[in-house]
């Protein structure tokens, strides 16, 4: 049971606002209402909430400048359609992690070429052996355990955040943590060589 | 590192991300709720771009705006009554045909550049590739296989659809966009029709349809004292003010203002003569390139040499006179004659090839480059007439370069011609294509291509390059290129400095 008060109106009736004020109803859906004292602004939506998604995007994309875009872009939509969204932090959540999928898609090639050419010539020690590992991983095995372990989303929600049947997250899940575990042991392995 | 359990990984994570502090701040102020007064200055200064687009689209909002809601609004272009025509050489009236040339290793792009002869150009280009890469709005893991995204260029950019039309006016507004087959004509004499007529000379940007119509964007900045700087897009229907991130915005301001500040001048398509071959010396779309085509036959066919466009070291051309100093060392390589080679079935390899001998002939006078090898050293001998200058260094790796993927061995070797002028031989690794040389001023002095973009030398191919008004103890850059990635994109794999004797 939820307290609509007033400013608040349960989306899905389409009735006014001063209808449910003082009133007791039942919210079928989290979603549908905007529970009493959360209300924020977009300001304060965005500080609480832009540090974080840009790390959850940094993880996914392994750039800072990509994953402030992805999460700028993301607010910006979130700012068209402030009063259309009820829950607008999951909202921003979704399409930044929408964003950054995309921009993985459209810099897979230019991501294996530079690293082919990283070979050639960088032999110092990635910056980030965990990152580094992260970001040879599939972008969808990577963005599930981001999502698992960072974020801390269900099977289900990774599903529905990536379209996928949950018995294809847990594939993802487990896959990426063997070969990130590999991954990880093989860098160690040529630190170790290295010294 | 490692993660014992899935807790560790959690921690990792945590930590990793961590590494980043966004400055929030400086976000939320690019946002639409602290733009409120820019978008109000770029109401006042470009509301008559919406106007404009508005009306190209066909929403019929030619009545919005007319000229009497914008008095400050000037007309500053002569081609406003020319309506163009798209097809290879039927040109607006007053402007002459400048260049018409095929394009791209695959030949499948074609442009045309007209001008008036007072500083207008316009440039008109057609791709005729047809490759599912070119399928646009979809977003499939087989996508991410076409090159051209690759770098980071936007796709309804990079892919060119079916058209690209490019006015470059004197009021320093470029004007582009990127439209989709049918339409094109009349989309496009709207757009020249409309902008031409309203478009403020104070704008300093760069319009952008993407190939369905269905976003139009205006990048660009306000030269008024307020300066604003913003991004406009809209869907069809409903055009309106969008936030930028940063990179965006930055990205398109340095479009913007290449696309207005350079070309718009400089009049790339001159052609030169070198070696009694035609070329036609253009400059890449990024200002990052210059593209030098041979022609032959009446259609330049073969791009003869490129600049490495990718990486740091890229060079950047600013000025037409660059543009022809660049012209002025391009050199076809020396063919050199191979008289004795062994070495691998994939080509010359100095740990199993114990010499090679070639000869071969540059400004008049015969030479001769010897590279021997032996377990322990690898000596070039460059012969020049009766001198003879020698290097020799130890099997580590330094001198072939043979972990490098492409590039040319780093052994040049300078010798003082005779005639006063300065030589410099090298001999090719794996996939070079050619080679740079810049002077201590970063000017450009030499240039040296294989031919045909996207090949290479045969591994062990020597040549020599010829360099007049070389003062002694100038320090010269070499850089090799090679190993074509994709359209237009060279990686520059090494270089190295000579000082000249």
């Amino acid at each position: 049971m939820i307290v609509v008060t007033n400013g608040f109106r349960l989306r899905s009736t389409g009735l006014p606002p001063e209808f449910f004020d003082g009133a007791v109803v039942a919210a079928p859906e989290r979603t549908t209402v905007r529970i009493a004292g959360q209300q924020t602004t977009f300001e304060e939506c965005f500080r609480t909430n832009y540090v974080r998604f840009v790390r959850t995007a940094y993880l996914i994309l392994g750039t800072q400048s990509g994953a402030e875009d992805c999460v700028q872009e993301a607010f910006t939509t979130l700012h068209r359609k402030w009063d259309q969204v009820d829950d607008p932090a999951a909202y921003v959540r979704t399409v930044a992690i929408n964003n950054a999928r995309r921009v993985i898609r459209r810099t897979t090639v230019e991501r294996r070429i530079l690293r082919t050419f990283t070979r050639v010539t960088d032999t110092s020690p990635p910056e980030d052996p965990l990152l580094d590992a992260l970001s040879r991983l599939t972008p969808r095995q990577r963005t599930a355990l981001v999502l698992r372990y960072y974020e801390d989303f269900s099977e289900v929600e990774i599903a529905r955040a990536l379209s996928c049947a949950p018995g294809t997250v847990k594939s993802l899940l487990s896959r990426g943590l063997s070969e990130l575990r590999v991954s990880l042991h093989d860098s160690n392995a040529e630190s170790e060589a290295k010294k | 590192v490692n993660f014992a359990s899935e807790n560790d990984l959690r921690i990792q994570l945590e930590q990793s991300a961590r590494r980043i502090a966004p400055d929030t701040e400086s976000a939320l102020s690019l946002l639409p709720t602290r733009r409120k007064h820019h978008v109000r200055i770029w109401l006042r200064s470009v509301g008559i771009v919406i106007a404009a687009l508005a009306a190209a689209l066909g929403l019929g909002a030619e009545g919005l705006f007319s000229p009497a809601d914008s008095p400050a609004i000037t007309v500053d272009s002569n081609i406003e009554s020319q309506p163009f025509t798209y097809l290879p050489g039927e040109l607006p009236p007053g402007f002459e045909l400048v260049e018409v040339g095929l394009q791209t290793p695959n030949n499948n792009y074609y442009t045309v550049v007209a001008t008036t002869g007072d500083g207008t150009v316009l440039t008109a280009s057609y791709d005729m590739d047809s490759s599912p890469c070119h399928s646009l709005g979809t977003e499939t893991e087989e996508e991410s296989a076409c090159p051209e995204q690759a770098f980071g260029v936007e796709p309804s950019i990079a892919t060119q659809t079916t058209f690209e039309y490019s006015a470059f006016l004197t009021t320093k507004i470029s004007v582009m966009f990127w439209t989709h087959q049918e339409l094109t004509r009349s989309k496009l004499n709207a757009y020249v029709a409309q902008l031409t007529k309203v478009l403020s000379p104070q704008i300093d940007g760069s319009i952008t349809v993407d190939p369905s119509f269905a976003n139009v964007s205006f990048a660009g900045r306000d030269t008024s004292p307020d300066g604003a700087i913003a991004l406009i897009s809209g869907a069809r229907g409903n055009i309106d003010f969008r936030a930028t991130t940063p990179s965006v915005a930055s990205a398109a301001i340095e479009r913007a203002k290449e696309q207005a500040g350079f070309a718009p001048r400089e009049l790339p398509g001159r052609r030169v003569e070198r070696n009694g071959q035609s070329y036609i010396v253009d400059v890449q779309k990024d200002n990052r390139g210059v593209t030098v085509t041979s022609e032959r036959n009446g259609i330049a066919i073969e791009i003869i040499n490129q600049y490495p466009t990718y990486g740091p070291t890229a060079p950047k051309i600013d000025t037409r006179d660059q543009i022809l100093e660049i012209a002025q060392t391009v050199r076809p390589a020396t063919k050199a004659q191979v008289i004795q080679r062994s070495g691998t079935k994939d080509g010359f390899n100095p740990f199993v090839s114990p010499i090679i001998d070639q000869h071969g002939e540059s400004d008049g006078l015969q030479w001769a480059i010897i590279v021997a090898a032996d377990a322990a050293t690898t000596t070039l001998r460059i012969q020049f007439g009766e001198q003879t200058v020698t290097r020799t260094a130890g099997n580590d790796g330094k001198w072939w370069s043979p972990k490098l993927t492409s590039g040319i061995s780093d052994t040049p070797v300078p010798i003082r011609l005779p005639n006063g002028k300065l030589a410099i031989g090298l001999v090719a690794s794996r996939r070079a294509e050619g080679a740079t040389v810049t002077d201590d001023n970063g000017k450009v002095r030499y240039m040296l291509s294989y031919g045909r973009k996207g090949n290479h030398f045969p591994d062990g191919d020597a040549f020599m390059m010829i360099l007049p008004d070389v003062e002694p103890g100038t320090h010269l850059t070499i850089q090799g290129f090679g190993t074509r990635i994709t359209k237009g994109v060279a990686q520059a794999e090494w270089s190295a400095t000579v000082v000249a004797p």
